[in-house]
C-alpha cells in the first residue's frame, strides 16, 4: 500500500537501521510535545477564558518548581538525543578493519570512482553486498557532497583532502547516490547509481569487461614516470617500504603517523614536515600531478607495507 | 497633501506623521518613528523582490524537468533568494522596524541615543541593498546566500563580488542598529524603569542587539576574505592557492548561525507582548523568559558546528586514524 507513497528510503545498508530508529524517537517526541503544548493552549484558552465584562484577571507571577520542572525534563530529552546520536555517528565513521578501499573523485559535474583492482567508473559504483565498503574521497574543484540516501551515509568531498565514510550493504538492488552539497550550474544533475551485488557477481564483474591496471600497479608507473624512484629508491629520501601507518620522525623532533594526508602533503608541500635525518631537497608535486595520480601512488604506497607495525586507534 | 479636514479634537494633535511633510521631511528625518517606517517601506519592497525569485522557482518545478528555467538561471534565483530574504528581509525585519519604533516609547524615551546615526543606518541599508540588486541585475549570482569557498572565490562566474559587497555594507547598518539599541537601553530609561520592570520586547530587541554587534563584524571579514581571494587569489580558502575551504564555513556560521536568532528573538518579544495584551495578564515567569533571552543570544555563539555534520572529518578526527 505504500510502494507509490514511501515515507523513507529503502534500508540498505548495516547501519540505516540505527539512524532510522534515531529519526523516529525525534519524531515521537516532536509529535509529542507539539500535541502537548498545543492542546493545553486551546484547553486554557477555553478554560480560563473570561465570561463576563466585568470579570477581571487573576494574577499569576510565576512558579520556580515549575520553571525548573520544564527545563529539566528537556534537558533530559537532548541529553538522551545527543548520547544517541553522538554514540550512532562515531560508530559510522569508523570503517571496520577489513574494509575494501574505493576512491572516489568528485568534480564539476561528475563522479569518477576507481576500484583497487582497476575498473574506474563515472556515475556508477558497483559493490558486493555484505561486505564492508569504505570510500576515500576528495575533490578536483568545489566541495561535493557523497550522499547514498539508501545507505544512510553522507560526507563532503572536498578538495584539497581526503574524507571518508563507509558502509555495507545489506541488499542487492540498485540505489542513486547524489551531489549533496550545492557545486555549480549542474549541481542538480551529479548523481549516479550504486550497484550492489552477489559476492559471486561481483567479481565477475570485476573481472570481465575492459578496464585498465590495478591501482597498485599504476602506481608504481607513476612512481617512476615522476623519477620517485631517483631519490626514495636510492636513500636520498626516505624509503616507502613499511612507511604507511606507521609513526615518522622528522626533523623538528615530533612525529606523525604516515596516513593518507600526511602522504598527500608530503607530495605537494614537501618542505611542510622533514623527516629527521634527511635534506628539504624534494621540489614540490603540486600542479603536476593529478589526484587520480596521488591516489595511485597512495595505493602503491600502501602496498609496500607489511600488515603489522600498523598504528591503529 | 491637500489640508485635511479636522473634524474631531483628537486629531488635530500635531504627531510624526503630519508634523510635517513632503520627500525631504522623511528623506531627512531623525525621528525614530519615521525611520522605522523607512525601513518599514524598504524591507516590504526587498519582501517582494525575494518573493518573486520564489515563485519563479516553485512556477520552475511544475514540471520535474523544469518548466521555464535554465538551470544557472534556477540557481541564480535561489541564491537572489536567499541572500535578499535573509539579509535584506529578515534581519532588519523587526529589530529596524518595531525596534525603532518601540523602543523609545516603551522605556519613556524621546527617541533613540543616536537619532541621526540611526538615519545613517537607514542608508547605510539602502547602499547595501541596492548593491545586492545591482548584482541581480548586472546578471545575478549563483554561490547561493552562503558563498561557500572555493566555489565562490575561484570557480563561479557570476557576480559574487558585488552580491558579497552589497551583503558587507548592509552588515553595518545591522551594526549601527544594535549599537543605539543599546546604548538607548542602558542610558536612556525613564527614571524608577528598572531592568525587571523593561518589557520583555525590549530584553529580546536587547539581546539582539549584542548579537548584531559580536557577530556581524566576524561575517564583514569572512566576505572580505572571499572577495581577497576572488580578486588578488590571496590563499585562505581554495586550497589550490594554499587555503581551507571549511575554515570559511566556521567563519560564516559563527555569524550566520546566531543570525537564526536575530531573526527568532525579536519575535518571542513580539509573542510575549501579544499575548499577554490580549489576555489582560502579566507574564508567566518574567525573569525566566528575560534572562533566556539573554541566554539564547550568549549560547548563540557556541553551536555553529551543527552546520558541518557532514564537513569534513570534522568530529571524527582524533577519534580514529584512517587506515
Amino acid at each position: 500500500m505504500w510502494q507509490g507513497f514511501p515515507i523513507r528510503p529503502e534500508q540498505a545498508s548495516t547501519i540505516a537501521r540505527g539512524v532510522d530508529h534515531l529519526y523516529y524517537f525525534l519524531t515521537a517526541v516532536d509529535l509529542f510535545f507539539t500535541a502537548v503544548i498545543f492542546l493545553t493552549v486551546f484547553y486554557f484558552a477555553l478554560r480560563y477564558r473570561r465570561r463576563s465584562e466585568k470579570e477581571k484577571a487573576t494574577q499569576v507571577e510565576g512558579s520556580l518548581p515549575l520553571e525548573v520542572l520544564w527545563t529539566f525534563i528537556p534537558l533530559v530529552f537532548v541529553v538522551v538525543t545527543f548520547l544517541w546520536g553522538t554514540n550512532l555517528y562515531i560508530r559510522n565513521s569508523r570503517p571496520p578493519e577489513a574494509s575494501t578501499e574505493i576512491f572516489v573523485i568528485g568534480k564539476q559535474w561528475m563522479w569518477k570512482l576507481q576500484h583497487p583492482e582497476g575498473p574506474m567508473e563515472i556515475n556508477e559504483l558497483h559493490v558486493p553486498v555484505d561486505r564492508p565498503i569504505k570510500l576515500t574521497m576528495t575533490s578536483e574543484d568545489v566541495i561535493h557532497n557523497f550522499y547514498v540516501p539508501a545507505f544512510r551515509v553522507q560526507k563532503d568531498v572536498v578538495p584539497g583532502m581526503y574524507t571518508s565514510i563507509w558502509f555495507q550493504a545489506t541488499v542487492t538492488g540498485r540505489y542513486h547516490f547524489f551531489c549533496n552539497s550545492y557545486c555549480g550550474t549542474n549541481h542538480a544533475l551529479m548523481g549516479g547509481y550504486v550497484t550492489v551485488m552477489k559476492p559471486g557477481d561481483y567479481e565477475q564483474w570485476l573481472s570481465g569487461g575492459i578496464h585498465g591496471e590495478s591501482m597498485v600497479s599504476a602506481g608504481a608507473k607513476v612512481y617512476e614516470q615522476l623519477a620517485c624512484i631517483t631519490c626514495h629508491g636510492t636513500g636520498k629520501g626516505p624509503p616507502f617500504v613499511d612507511l604507511f601507518g606507521r609513526p615518522v620522525k622528522l626533523s623538528d623532533g615530533t612525529t606523525v603517523i604516515a596516513d593518507e594526508a600526511y602522504i598527500r602533503e608530503s607530495v605537494l608541500y614537501p618542505s611542510a614536515k622533514i623527516v629527521a635525518g634527511y635534506q628539504p631537497i624534494m621540489p614540490t608535486y603540486k600542479g603536476q600531478v593529478s589526484e587520480e595520480q596521488l591516489l595511485q601512488l597512495m595505493a602503491y604506497i600502501k602496498s609496500l607495507s607489511s600488515a603489522e607495525g600498523k598504528v591503529t586507534k | 497633501m491637500g489640508t485635511a479636514v479636522v473634524e474631531t479634537g483628537i486629531e488635530s494633535r500635531v504627531h510624526y506623521l503630519n508634523a510635517s511633510y513632503g520627500i525631504k521631511s522623511w528623506l531627512l528625518t531623525t525621528d525614530h518613528k519615521r525611520i522605522a517606517l523607512l525601513y518599514l517601506a524598504s524591507i516590504t519592497f526587498f519582501f517582494f523582490v525575494g518573493g518573486s525569485a520564489a515563485v519563479l522557482m516553485r512556477l520552475n518545478l511544475i514540471e520535474p524537468q523544469g518548466a521555464l528555467l535554465e538551470p544557472a538561471t534556477y540557481n541564480k534565483l535561489f541564491s537572489m533568494h536567499g541572500i535578499i530574504m535573509v539579509f535584506l528581509f529578515m534581519i532588519p525585519s523587526i529589530p529596524a522596524v518595531l525596534g525603532n519604533f518601540l523602543v523609545p516609547m516603551m522605556i519613556g524615551a524621546r527617541d533613540l541615543a543616536f537619532p541621526k546615526l540611526n538615519l545613517l543606518s537607514w542608508y547605510v541599508f539602502m547602499v547595501g541593498g541596492l548593491f545586492t540588486l545591482y548584482a541581480v541585475i548586472a546578471g545575478g549570482v549563483d554561490t547561493g546566500w552562503t558563498f561557500y569557498t572555493p566555489l565562490s572565490t575561484t570557480y563561479s562566474n557570476t557576480n559574487v563580488i558585488s552580491a558579497a559587497l552589497g551583503v558587507f555594507i548592509a552588515g553595518f547598518s545591522s551594526i549601527l542598529t544594535g549599537l543605539n539599541f543599546i546604548v538607548t537601553i542602558h542610558k536612556m530609561r525613564a527614571p524608577g524603569l528598572t531592568w525587571f520592570r523593561l518589557p520583555l520586547f525590549i530584553w529580546a530587541i536587547y539581546s539582539t542587539s549584542v548579537i548584531q554587534i559580536l557577530g556581524t563584524p566576524v561575517l564583514a571579514i569572512s566576505l572580505t576574505l572571499v572577495a581577497l581571494e576572488r580578486v588578488f587569489h590571496v590563499g585562505v580558502f581554495d586550497p589550490a592557492v594554499g587555503g581551507d575551504p571549511i575554515l570559511f564555513q566556521h567563519l560564516f556560521w559563527f555569524y550566520s548561525h546566531p543570525a537564526v536568532y536575530i531573526m527568532i528573538l525579536p519575535s518571542m518579544g513580539v509573542v510575549s507582548e501579544l499575548i499577554t495584551a490580549f489576555s489582560k495578564k502579566r507574564i508567566f515567569g518574567y525573569k525566566f523568559i528575560a534572562f533566556s533571552s539573554v541566554a539564547i543570544a550568549a549560547i548563540s555563539f557556541l553551536v555553529w558546528g551543527h552546520h558541518m555534520f557532514v564537513a569534513g572529518n570534522l568530529c571524527t578526527r582524533g577519534l580514529y586514524s584512517p587506515r
